[in-house]
């Protein structure tokens, strides 16, 4: 290779000129250079200008995926200007990008509990993870899900169409369900490092939970008897009941967390001992005191005291209270201490409020719930006075209030009317009007006392949470801003726990992620919402008033599943689902854009989801065109494009149609190619958040090509399937939608016995118990050739191997095959006797090279859309196309020349090309004579001269002719065709085109046959044994009974001949005329994935798994071995092998290995040792795979009627026609 | 007997050339022995069309702003009684006399050489265009020419792009000629898309077979056998002039399978454009033509290499391609004598704006700024003060007036700021705000951006915006700033011409004209008194006599004040349409 000398950030590098700089870089590792429009299998197309680069003595900054390195260049990947430059180009793209990349709720939770996300696995049922991802964020969900004051709530989306989520109740629900709090924490290995935690409320049992986790040894002192703080002295049980706080509590110090209860700091031990013992230490002591009323006799009357002192004590001892209960606030503690007044059975309760019941600050449901307790509110009235007699309370002088301008609170400010003053009588007065942390005694006097705020709060930095004492650090209702609500709280801890953590670790305290809020700009509103049907939230129920009289009980019970089920589904998933690999957030974060600079118009629109599987939203869309790039590559004509100019260009699916109605196959791999979330799969589940619990990488087996994908999956049966995230590498529409059939089809779940009409599920071993008794009692009658085993050609090398097992050596029988093979009417090993071998001669790599792709029986497009990208890529690079088929096909346009014989006529067809060539002297006639096989083959050519061909194929003469002047020109040809494509099988087919490529080759021109089959694993059949033909490793069948030949075994079915037969993965039953081989039959034991009309009408039924749900070996068409994995789990509990081992060992068959690898070993050694010096053809695990073009050419009697066609015979296979023929809609998941 | 000629451009459409014709017409038929009037294309004074031309052994006179009745006048007093109404003579041409009349100036300061035929010849008439010397070019390079002599020629007469760029034309000839491919491709691009820019139409209105002429020639030097003119679909005069020209010069076997007997083969395709500016950029213009969307491709492989359909391409404008003819007719060294040292020969300029002749005038290169405004142009409409020029279309910049001995070269304009461009000229008196007139070329950028560069697509909204504030009085300082720096990166990372030259006209304007954005941002107002939110109207009391004119034509009814006395205006309620000021007899009201 030549290389050119370049310098890049100053180091010397020599670089291939055939490369662009961004490659150069990336593959020595110099640098990462960020880019959005660019990947490798793409073309360079520059729109973005992310990826720039400085290069000395050139004006412009360039585009590093575009431009190629040339000799001298001086590149700077990192100067100030290109950093610069980059940042802006971001900052561009985001000031029109109106997106939410974290949802409002979450955004708007004090702890960043991730709302979207716990309510998506709630919608999947998922209440262990739900838990679990709250407690990422919030260790006390049982809590929040009772009392928290619900921000999340007040921002949702959902309030511009009907009602907020019921976010809370949603939370509660799943931290009610069974098991939530079953296994312990995951904590990390112990630091040796310790934390003195002050307060066991929810700062300091938060700050607990993480540092526990995290492998620090948080200890907690607590002043109560009982942990929980105000949680359990200020909360009443009817609202939080301690059993539920308990659980929780125990689950914190189940990750590492000590607490000493009964322990006052200042008192019992000091601060500065604990800053002695421990390497660091909190305070989150709360806010014990209580805000006076400053008015007269407020401290020295019997009767009057604060409503916090009163729960306190009521929460320890709940004696009754009698007489009128006076309650002087309007916050969410007054609610509880009129509550609680009233629960122990004060005659009257009087809330007095000095604005109206608008302004309190009391939640909404309490203040209902206060009312619907009999509870009265006294409004726009003041105490002013403490009306004692002999000390005691006698009643509170009052004043009225009237409503003035509107304080800094935002809510309007209450004034005395004069002269209004009026006596309220009363025998109990309580305030709840504010609280204030007490902390003089705690801190101390000592050298390492913090500082205190004039609110006596603790003072720390907003950041850090540090107090002016290194090492101190402080939260909660006791620092700062002083008290507030819980989820604040919870935030103080989590935030101060990575604080903590960062002091002792030295690691700096992460930053936020960058996000962009939809809010930025403006609420979306319902133009941009679309039209979402209204749903109102589900009420939250609750025990009658009466039932709450005189106890504690809690009074929200909770909803039911079904109702939470409904709740879940209201949530609009506002987050974005790329959330992790969005690269323009992550290159966003990178460069720490600043949003502010760009602001201006910006473009909304509403989300299409019309398409069944891909919803757009072109408001995340950044115009990098990877979409449509990818989409050209993959349609001949692509399905997006680019609609308008200036700022309003946008990506729109081809004429401004819905995708669905253009030529869009559904691929999808628009979706994996979209660097940002504007394109995304619908999932065919509830539930759509940034969540993946487990990727794993496997096949696809709805076709011989075996495609690399990756499943994601969300939870049981619950998954997505994706390209293998490698550039270039492709999915078709079956691959990644495949399965929408595996949910929408009925599954066989359990073992089932037919009698009558009624079916009976029975254990597997019965089952086998069954099937043994049956099918040995027929071929006791009749004889083994009797019997049949049949299997589908998708299924493993293990299951072909366990399957013609059971058949030889279990039944002793030699009848064994796949059904759909012998419909199609071809013969075992078709292309021994031409080449020595049936399988493609190359593999797909020889589209690369070629210079004639000829089409015949194959439409890339429709069957095999990953394959059809290299036919494209051929044809752009100047390959011509030669497309034969009797329907027109989208790549007839590609085509230089189509021909269309009649169905079934093809390979006259090429007999009549082929003797053109032989005509013309293309192919030396003399040569031919002197091939192996020549003279027999030259007798038979002689009659399909242009005239006769013309008449039995309907193609023109001079179509003929045009045709093999292609051949002529051409010096690398690769024929494409489907061995078992229905569409236009003709009778000796493929030795035709073998003898083709004999001649081709002969003529010194390149030929090579590609036979990519419709089914994952028909190569395996001939190699596992599945064949009448062959014993595993092609090797010659024995004398059993029965029939050794495809004719054969069709010929026993065709007569009716068949008792009894074990069909695996094939539905014979649904087709008229398969189901006559059936007619005669007097036992029959389906085994398949799904219910079909085969294992409906079998006396036995055996539950099989989809190719996502066993783990196996096939043999794709290039002869290449493939590993598939288990993705999922059967629901029947065994994969299909297991089923197969199973039955096998029933039928006394032996020496079958006890685990799949055991039998794939075998498998594998049978293999090669039968096939020796072909292995590599067939059996293909990383060695060069060469097909060395000898052959023999054979006289093929082309002129036989074409036998008739079936139609498919398994599920996928109609699955696949369907689509084809009918389109997506039909399979839509909704 | 003399001859009348009528001015058919798009131009003398407009202003009714159509009309006079048909009189003209109909008074030679009633007239035996009158020759019927013959059309020709536009002379460049636009600004006096519909222009008649009496022609008569050799003397062309040029009557303006011709009506009907006017037309009478000259077809009985000037043709048939031979009387020349010199009063009315806008421009006499004589063979060895200085051109007279009242336009004189305005043409002796040009040197034709592009617009040799125009105004002069039927554009409809391939005759014409033979008798004119037309094609003969054409025989020379095809009979005693090889294709690197051609080449060579090029390259000596030191011809450079005319579509702004000034890439030397025989160069770009040579490379496409140096790269053998099966096809090759000649395009002439007359996608002109400049506001205020016509040469091009003009060009191919009035003279469409010297473009044809230098497209074969140069498809003779490149090896091409088959070109496109890609022209907007918006000049539909210039496509049916073109259509002719392609059927008559086929017809005499200019075009088609064996040129004039050469052997050599060429034939040509009118593909139109839909109006998209970016198409004048040309890897959006081959998009184009192979029918993709219009938008730009990542250069290299260059055109001359991988061009239209991944074949070598060679892609000149409408004026290049009409300078080549003449130039292999009279030879390089004829053709170098115009101009200055680098950049030869003479350009082709649309003067608009606020210039008291508005027309086409070609001048040699390195005529100055103040040449071509004064001389050619007259000076400033109205009697007011010359501001600056915008050269360049939307993509040039502005010059200011204390600029205008800047020489118009392919050297000294980029100095300024501004661009050569392919030859629009917008004049600019004081009334012109600059700041708005960046914001209006930056509009049209921003609308005309194919929408693929983030820089472009983005970027120049975001500068449109912060544009609108300063002429809305919302602006702050740092505004200049942020856009400045925003504009240079514009200019950095966009792929093509459109987004690396989009904000010229904001760095132009923010470079000479500061003071102005700033009293835009600080005092909140606009000096020009253009911005209406920045303008208050007003009622000087010295002038006004009261005649309630202003206050009956106000449509808000802001003005106020009893008959004959002082009226006022109130400034809340006005929405300063400026109906007050045009309708004042007495100059009283006015805007501050």
């Amino acid at each position: 290779m030549d290389t050119v000398n370049i310098e890049i950030n100053g180091q010397p590098i020599a670089a291939d000129p055939s490369q662009t700089i961004l490659e150069v870089v990336h593959a020595q590792g110099l640098d990462r250079i960020p880019t959005l429009c660019h990947s490798p299998e793409l073309k360079p197309y520059g729109s973005c200008f992310v990826c720039v680069v400085e290069v000395e003595g050139r004006p412009n900054l360039l585009p590093a995926c575009a431009t190629r390195v040339g000799a001298g260049m001086k590149i700077q990947t990192r100067s100030e200007r290109v950093v610069a430059s980059r940042r802006a180009a971001l900052e561009l793209l985001l000031s029109n990008h109106y997106a939410d990349c974290l949802s409002p709720c979450k955004l708007g939770c004090p702890a960043g509990v991730d709302v979207q996300g716990y309510i998506a696995l709630a919608a999947m049922g998922e209440f262990r993870k739900a838990a679990d991802l709250i407690r990422e964020t919030n260790p006390l969900p049982a809590v929040c899900g009772r009392v928290c004051v619900r921000k999340c709530e007040g921002v949702c989306r959902r309030l511009d169409v009907d009602e907020s989520v019921g976010i809370n109740n949603i939370k509660r629900f799943i931290t009610d369900s069974p098991g939530v709090y079953d296994a312990a924490p995951a904590r990390e290995t112990s630091r040796g490092q310790s934390v003195g935690i002050i307060g066991a409320g929810p700062a300091g049992l938060t700050a607990a939970w993480f540092l526990g986790r995290w492998g620090y040894d948080p200890v907690i002192y607590e002043s109560m008897n009982h942990p929980g703080g105000m949680l359990r002295y200020g909360i009443p049980e009817y609202r939080l009941p301690k059993e539920a706080l308990d659980r929780e509590v125990d689950y914190i110090c189940r990750a590492g967390a000590e607490i000493k209860l009964g322990v006052r700091v200042g008192r019992d031990v000091s601060l500065d001992d604990l800053m002695t013992r421990h390497q660091a230490v909190f305070i989150g002591a709360g806010a014990w005191g209580s805000t006076p009323m400053h008015i007269e006799g407020e401290f020295d009357t019997e009767g009057v005291r604060t409503g916090i002192d009163f729960l306190i004590e009521k929460a320890e001892q709940p004696t009754p209270v009698r007489g009128t209960v006076v309650v002087v606030g309007g916050g969410n503690t007054a609610m509880d201490v009129a509550r609680t007044s009233w629960r122990l059975g004060a005659d009257k309760v009087i809330l007095l409020y000095r604005r109206t019941k608008a302004e309190m600050p009391a939640d909404k449901l309490e203040i209902e719930d206060c009312i619907k307790e009999g509870i009265e509110i006294l409004e726009l009235a003041a105490p002013v006075q403490v009306i004692a007699e002999n000390g005691k309370l006698r009643g509170l002088r009052c004043i009225r209030m009237k409503l003035g301008e509107p304080d800094a609170s935002g809510r309007r400010r209450p004034i005395p009317m004069e002269g209004s003053e009026f006596e309220l009588p009363c025998d109990l007065a309580m305030a709840a009007i504010g609280q204030r942390p007490v902390l003089e005694d705690l801190v101390g006097k000592g050298e390492r006392a913090p500082a205190l705020s004039k609110w006596q709060t603790v003072v720390v930095n907003a950041e850090t949470f540090q107090t002016n004492v290194p090492g101190l650090f402080a939260g909660g209702d006791a620092a700062d801003d002083g008290p507030t609500v819980v989820i604040d709280a919870i935030r103080d801890g989590q935030r101060a726990a990575k604080a903590i953590h960062a002091y002792l670790s030295g690691e700096p305290i992460p930053r936020e992620p960058f996000a962009v809020r939809k809010d930025f700009w403006a609420k979306p509103g319902q133009a941009e919402l679309g039209d979402l049907v209204k749903s109102p939230r589900q009420p939250l129920p609750e025990i009658h008033v009466e039932e709450r009289e005189g106890n504690f009980r809690e009074v929200a019970t909770g909803l039911e599943y079904d109702d939470m089920m409904l709740e879940a589904k209201r949530c609009l998933s506002c987050g974005c689902l790329r959330f992790t690999d969005c690269q323009l957030r992550a290159y966003a974060d990178e460069y720490q854009v600043d949003m502010k600079r760009f602001v201006g118009y910006l473009r909304k629109h509403r989300v299409d989801d019309r398409h069944p599987h891909i919803s757009y939203d072109p408001n995340k869309c950044i115009l990098c065109a990877r979409c449509i790039r990818t989409c050209a590559r993959v349609l001949p004509i692509a399905a997006l494009g680019l609609v308008n100019r200036g700022f309003k260009t946008e990506m729109r699916p081809a004429m401004n149609e819905p995708l669905a109605r253009t030529n869009c196959i559904s691929c999808g791999n628009c979706i994996d190619a979209c660097p940002t979330g504007a394109l995304t799969e619908k999932y065919p589940f509830p539930g759509r958040a940034d969540l993946v619990t487990a990727v794993t990488a496997s096949r696809c087996a709805a076709c011989s090509l075996g495609c690399a994908m990756q499943v994601k999956q969300f939870g049981p049966g619950r998954y997505q399937v994706t390209g293998p995230d490698r550039a270039g590498e492709y999915l078709c529409r079956y691959g990644r939608f495949g399965n929408e059939l595996f949910i929408q089809t009925r599954r066989l779940t359990e073992p089932a016995l037919r009698r009558g009409s009624e079916r009976k599920p029975l254990s597997l071993p019965d089952a086998f118990a069954q099937v043994v008794g049956g099918l040995r009692e027929i071929a006791g009658r009749f004889g083994p050739e009797a019997v049949g085993v049949f299997i589908s050609p998708e299924a493993t090398n293990e299951e072909m191997y366990l399957a013609a097992r059971i058949a030889r050596e279990g039944l002793g029988t030699a009848n064994i095959g796949s059904l759909a093979v012998l419909g199609c009417g071809s013969e075992a090993g078709v292309l021994d006797a031409s080449i020595g071998f049936t399988q493609s001669t190359a593999d797909r790599g020889a589209l690369a090279k070629a210079d004639l792709i000829v089409c015949t029986n194959a439409d890339p497009e429709n069957d095999f859309a990953v394959l059809g990208v290299d036919v494209l890529e051929a044809i752009q690079r100047g390959a011509k196309l030669l497309v034969c088929s009797s329907a027109a096909i989208t790549l007839d346009a590609h085509a230089d020349v189509v021909l269309d014989p009649m169905r079934g006529r093809a390979a006259l067809l090429w007999n009549g090309v082929i003797q053109d060539l032989l005509d013309s002297g293309h192919f030396d006639r003399a040569k031919a004579k002197d091939q192996p096989g020549g003279e027999a083959f030259l007798a038979d050519m002689f009659d399909y001269g242009p005239a006769n061909v013309a008449t039995w194929t309907g193609v023109e003469a001079a179509k003929i002719h045009a045709a093999a002047d292609l051949f002529r020109q051409a010096k690398q040809v690769v024929f494409l065709h489907g061995p078992d494509r229905l569409q236009d099988l003709s009778p000796g087919d493929a030795s035709v085109l073998a003898n083709f490529a004999l001649l081709l080759r002969a003529a010194g021109q390149g030929a090579e046959l590609l036979l990519p089959s419709m089914a994952a694993n028909r190569y395996g059949l001939e190699l596992m044994g599945a064949d009448p033909a062959f014993r595993p490793g092609r090797n010659a069948a024995d004398g059993l009974p029965g029939a050794h030949t495809h004719a054969a075994l069709r010929a026993l079915l065709a007569e009716g001949q068949l008792r009894a037969a074990l069909v695996i993965g094939e539905d014979p039953l649904r087709e008229d005329r398969t189901a006559t081989w059936f007619r005669n039959l007097e036992f029959l034991v389906a085994m398949d994935w799904g219910q079909t009309e085969t294992s409906a009408a079998a006396d036995v039924a055996l539950p099989n798994s989809t190719y996502l749900e066993t783990a196996g070996t096939r043999c794709n068409f290039e002869g290449r071995l493939l590993r598939f994995e288990r993705v999922l789990d059967p629901p029947a509990g065994q994969s299909g092998w297991e089923v197969l081992a199973g039955l096998a060992a029933a039928l006394g068959v032996t020496g079958i290995g006890p685990s799949l690898t055991a039998i794939s070993a075998e498998i594998d050694r049978v293999v090669r040792e039968k096939l020796a010096a072909k292995t590599a053809l067939y059996w293909n695990c990383g060695e060069p795979r060469t097909w060395d073009g000898q052959g023999r050419l054979v006289a093929v009697d082309v002129k036989t009627r074409p036998s008739p066609i079936l139609p498919p015979l398994t599920v996928m296979e109609r699955y696949k026609r369907d689509i084809r023929e009918v389109g997506v809609e039909r399979y839509r998941v909704r | 007997m003399p001859k009348l000629y009528v001015g058919m451009g798009s131009c003398g459409l407009s202003a009714g050339a159509r009309e006079v014709l048909e009189a003209l017409r109909n008074l030679a038929a009633a007239h035996e022995g009158a020759p019927p009037p013959e059309i020709t294309g536009c002379i460049g004074m636009c600004y006096r069309e519909p222009l008649v031309e009496v022609r008569e052994n050799g003397r062309r006179t040029l009557y303006g702003e011709v009506t009907p009745a006017k037309a009478e006048t000259i077809f009985r007093r000037h043709l048939l009684g031979g009387e020349i109404l010199e009063d009315e003579v806008v421009l006499r041409l004589e063979r060895d006399a200085a051109p007279a009349g009242q336009e004189a100036e305005f043409y002796s300061q040009q040197q034709r050489i592009v617009l040799r035929n125009c105004g002069t010849i039927d554009p409809e008439s391939i005759e014409d265009y033979e008798a004119a010397g037309g094609y003969q070019a054409l025989a020379k390079a095809l009979r005693e020419m090889t294709p690197p002599g051609i080449i060579q020629e090029i390259k000596d007469s030191g011809l450079r792009g005319r579509g702004g760029a000034g890439f030397p034309t025989g160069l770009k000839w040579s490379f496409a000629a140096g790269n053998q491919a099966d096809h090759k491709y000649v395009i002439c691009n007359a996608d002109e898309g400049d506001p205020g820019a016509f040469m091009d139409r003009s060009v191919l209105e009035s003279d469409p077979h010297s473009v044809l002429e230098g497209m074969i020639i140069c498809a003779r030097a490149i090896g091409a056998t088959f070109g496109y003119i890609y022209c907007r679909a918006e000049y539909p005069l210039a496509i049916k002039r073109l259509t002719l020209a392609l059927a008559a010069a086929r017809q005499k076997g200019y075009l088609g399978k064996d040129i004039m007997g050469s052997g050599h083969e060429f034939d040509l395709k009118i593909k139109q454009g839909a109006g998209a500016f970016v198409c004048g950029e040309e890897t959006a213009l081959f998009a184009s033509i192979e029918g993709e969307r219009g938008m730009p491709r990542i250069r290299p492989p260059f055109p001359a290499e991988k061009g239209l359909w991944q074949k070598p391409t060679n892609n000149n404008n409408v004026e290049t391609f009409a300078n080549v003819p003449w130039i292999i007719a009279n030879g390089a060294a004829a053709y170098a004598a115009f101009g200055t040292e680098k950049s030869k020969g003479t350009k082709v300029f649309a003067l608009a704006g606020k210039i008291l002749r508005g027309g086409l005038a070609e001048v040699p290169m390195g005529t100055t700024l103040n040449d071509l405004v004064f001389k050619v142009g007259g000076g400033i409409k109205d009697g007011r003060k010359f501001k600056a020029v915008q050269m360049g279309g939307p993509s040039g910049g502005c010059i200011p007036a204390d600029l205008g001995d800047t020489r118009v070269d392919f050297e000294s304009i980029p100095k300024t700021g501004a661009i050569m461009g392919s030859g629009g000229m917008v004049v600019l008196d004081d009334t012109t705000c600059m700041v708005d007139i960046a914001r209006f070329f930056l509009d049209f950028t921003q609308n005309e951006s194919c929408g693929k560069c983030t820089f472009c697509r983005i970027g120049t909204l975001r500068m449109l915006e912060i544009l609108q504030r300063i002429t809305d009085g919302e602006g702050q300082l740092e505004d200049l700033d942020k856009m400045g720096r925003l504009a240079i990166q514009i200019k950095e990372a966009s792929l093509c011409g459109l987004g690396q030259t989009a904000p010229n006209p904001v760095l132009t304007t923010l470079r000479y004209f500061q003071d102005e954005y700033k009293a835009h941002i600080e005092q909140h107002k606009c000096p020009a008194k253009n911005c209406a939110l920045l303008v208050d109207y007003k009622i000087n009391p010295v002038l006004c006599v009261g005649c309630t004119i202003c206050a009956k034509n106000c449509p808000v009814q802001a003005i106020s004040g009893k008959p004959k006395q002082t009226h006022t205006i109130d400034p809340a309620t006005c929405v300063k349409c400026g109906k007050c000021i045009s309708s004042c007899n007495f100059n009283a009201v006015y805007k501050d």
